[in-house]
């Protein structure tokens, strides 16, 4: 039990605040991104604009890993559209499970939301 | 000068110097070595280089045909770094890369904190929910199973022997769906497990969603890691092994019930314990002869209901058991319970109108003329029966269904009773038949009771009786009866001829007093009752009247 407790001692003394905002920021990212698909059909590189303006990623890549899964999980689906400048892009739309998927997370959002401005008071 | 390759991209080709390329091949590889263990590995890589190639066709016109390493260092940093590919299940491992702990440590390091937490101060937050999900009827035993940290199966093991046991079983669980309620939401399912309501925590759940749909192997791995905090590994690994066993018992029994069942209801009616041998050909002409015409089909296929979805979905449940199978179609098992309950709703209306049917009793009363001569005999003989045996034993109660026999449309009953009476009041003999029968009105019931055929040939002092009455299969059974009555005076006697141990034979109010035979006796009627005169047993002499 001891070791334990020094274990998590040792691991707090680790955590950081850029790890800290790093964690939040990932947590929500799924949410994000879901809530940019429910407004519109949407294409890798045009989900990374609104996710760069709000600063939640810079880099393309994080993004990949995620669609795919969200896609797997059925929350999310896809059309083939030809370009002009490359190999045709997928366009992302949400399915109806991802609709349902978003609806729980925007409450529980909201839940958390409330919960942080009370205890912040 | 450069030495270039030729290398395809997305189906894209293009013209790279090597230096270049060893750049893009290296991050490339460092990338998807993020993903490896992945199933969906091949699916992001090839997301990635068809937006790689997107992005090098922007950067090549007409002047540059050629990738250069700076394109490369474009690409990642647009891209990102191999780091900012990881997936979020195994973020936690880089955060802390420097830190000697393997994933494998640290995941169960985090679970170790959790449950350590949970020990402390995390008691409360556990509540008690069912796990539709996770369950396999209504979720109550993994919902349990949650609460007190232990394998479900354990549990669902406890009810079915409860329900073996003392029968309770099933009624304590319906209880117990019908009070717990369902978790739903997110917070309420980890309100269940016991787990935080955070913002991690939701996050965890989403992913182990997702990963449940896309890899059950990860899910049951999870599942023992579980089993594994809480001490009960063992424990799981026999229920496991007892799931299984009780999975292919479950099967067995299903098989051998649907057999049986099959043989009930499609085949001979032997097995069927209310008739006997083989006087009916089948479930499907006994409801013929009892049920009002066009009821019989509808009765039939509601008993083929009611009893074969239970039987198959006891089969399935064992299949479930044995192979694990955690998703379950709810809409075909609302749809089958519904058939059920209208099966059964059936069976109840079909049988109250049944019910009805048997209403009224009605009796005709016919005479039957005898004369008696000098000798002052009434001789009764019974006809040889053709369609029961004519040696059928008597017993302290008779076996009536063996009595009944169905052949080309005509319903055989082979229990005509014969009653002796003392009459005091005359010195003639009477001799009555009665007809009985019982119908929805009192109209039907005396139809009924005159299509009874029953034959009794009289000549002189002679009576012979048949054996067996019958009524067209048309008319169905409605308790038809057939009685024939013998009024004896004072100082005159019957004698019973052959055969006479064929029907049922009373003499004054002694019903089937008897386990000896009735054949070749005669039965004086004395002041003080009848007397048997062949009949070595003195005893045998009634005084009822």
């Amino acid at each position: 039990m001891s070791d334990l407790t020094s274990r998590i001692c040792e691991r707090s003394e680790l955590m950081n605040v850029e790890n800290t905002k790093a964690q939040m920021r990932k947590g929500i990212l799924e949410y994000c991104i879901l809530t940019v698909l429910s407004k519109r059909e949407a294409y890798p590189s045009d989900i990374i604009e609104e996710l760069k303006k709000a600063r939640l990623i810079v880099v393309e890549g994080t993004l990949y890993p995620l669609l795919t899964r969200l896609k797997n999980a059925g929350l999310l689906n896809y059309n083939w559209v030809e370009s002009s400048s490359g190999p045709p892009r997928k366009y992302y739309t949400l399915t109806e499970e991802g609709k349902q998927f978003l609806t729980e997370l925007k409450n529980t959002w909201d839940e958390l939301q409330q919960a942080v401005q009370l205890i912040s008071k | 000068m450069n030495k270039t390759i030729s290398i395809n991209i997305a189906g894209f080709a293009f013209t790279i110097e090597e230096k270049a390329f060893e750049m893009l091949n290296r991050y490339l590889e460092s990338i998807k070595k993020n993903f490896q263990n992945e199933s969906d590995c091949d699916e992001i890589m090839a997301d990635i280089e068809s937006r790689i190639a997107e992005l090098f066709q922007e950067k090549l016109s007409d002047r540059k045909e050629v990738i250069i390493e700076s394109d490369v260092e474009y690409i990642t940093s647009v891209m990102g770094q191999p780091e900012d590919y990881v997936s979020e299940e195994t973020a936690d491992n880089f955060k802390t890369g420097e830190e000697k702990f393997t994933s494998e440590e640290e995941a169960e390091f985090v679970e170790a904190e959790e449950v350590d937490g949970k020990r402390y101060h995390g008691e409360q937050r556990k509540r008690l929910w069912r796990d539709e999900q996770g369950g396999t009827v209504g979720g109550v035993c993994s919902g349990l199973g949650w609460f007190f940290g232990i394998d479900p199966v354990l549990i669902r093991i406890g009810f079915i022997l409860l329900t073996i046991l003392g029968g309770s079983g099933i009624l304590l669980y319906i209880i117990l769906w019908i009070v717990i309620p369902e978790a739903r939401t997110t917070a309420e399912i980890l309100e269940m497990q016991g787990e935080p309501v955070t913002l991690d925590s939701i996050k965890d759940h989403v992913q182990g969603m997702k990963s449940n749909i896309k890899d059950n192997a990860k899910d049951t791995r999870k599942k023992v890691k579980r089993a594994v905090d809480h001490g009960v590994r063992a424990g799981s690994r026999v229920a496991e092994s007892f799931s299984r066993f009780f999975g292919v018992l479950f099967i067995l029994g299903g098989i051998f019930a649907l057999f049986v069942l099959a043989i009930i209801l499609f085949g001979d009616t032997g097995l069927l314990p209310l008739v006997g041998s083989d006087q009916i050909e089948d479930l499907q002409t006994l409801l013929g002869i009892l049920y009002p015409d066009g009821r019989a089909l509808l009765v039939f296929i509601c008993i083929v209901f009611v009893t074969i979805i239970p039987i198959v979905s006891f089969i399935y449940t064992g299949v479930r058991m044995i192979f694990r199978i955690r998703h379950k179609n709810k809409t075909l098992g609302i749809a089958t319970s519904i058939v059920w309950f209208l099966a059964v709703g059936t069976l109840v209306l079909t049988g109250i109108e049944l019910g009805m049917n048997f209403r009224n009793e009605v009796e005709i009363d016919y005479v039957v003329p005898v004369e008696t001569d000098s000798t002052n005999t009434l001789y009764v003989d019974v006809k040889q029966d053709d369609i029961f045996s004519n040696f059928i034993e008597y017993q302290k109660v008779w076996n009536y269904t063996e009595l009944v026999r169905v052949q080309d449309d005509k319903v055989f009953l082979g229990y005509p009773e014969l009653k002796i009476i003392a009459k005091n009041d005359s010195s003639n003999f009477e001799v009555m038949l009665y007809k009985e029968s019982n119908g929805l009105y009192n109209k039907e019931a005396i139809h009924k009771a005159e299509n009874i055929h029953y034959q009794i040939e009289s000549s002189g002092n002679h009576l012979t009786l048949d054996p067996y009455f019958s009524v067209d299969a048309n008319e169905k059974l409605r308790n038809q009866h057939v009685v024939i009555e013998i009024h004896v005076p004072q100082g005159k006697q019957v004698k019973f001829g052959n055969n006479i141990d064929r029907i049922l034979v009373e003499v004054a109010d002694d019903f089937y007093w008897h386990n000896e035979t009735f054949v070749n006796t005669t039965w004086y009627l004395q002041k003080d009752g009848f007397r048997c005169i062949e009949c070595k047993d003195t005893r045998r002499v009634y005084n009822r009247n």
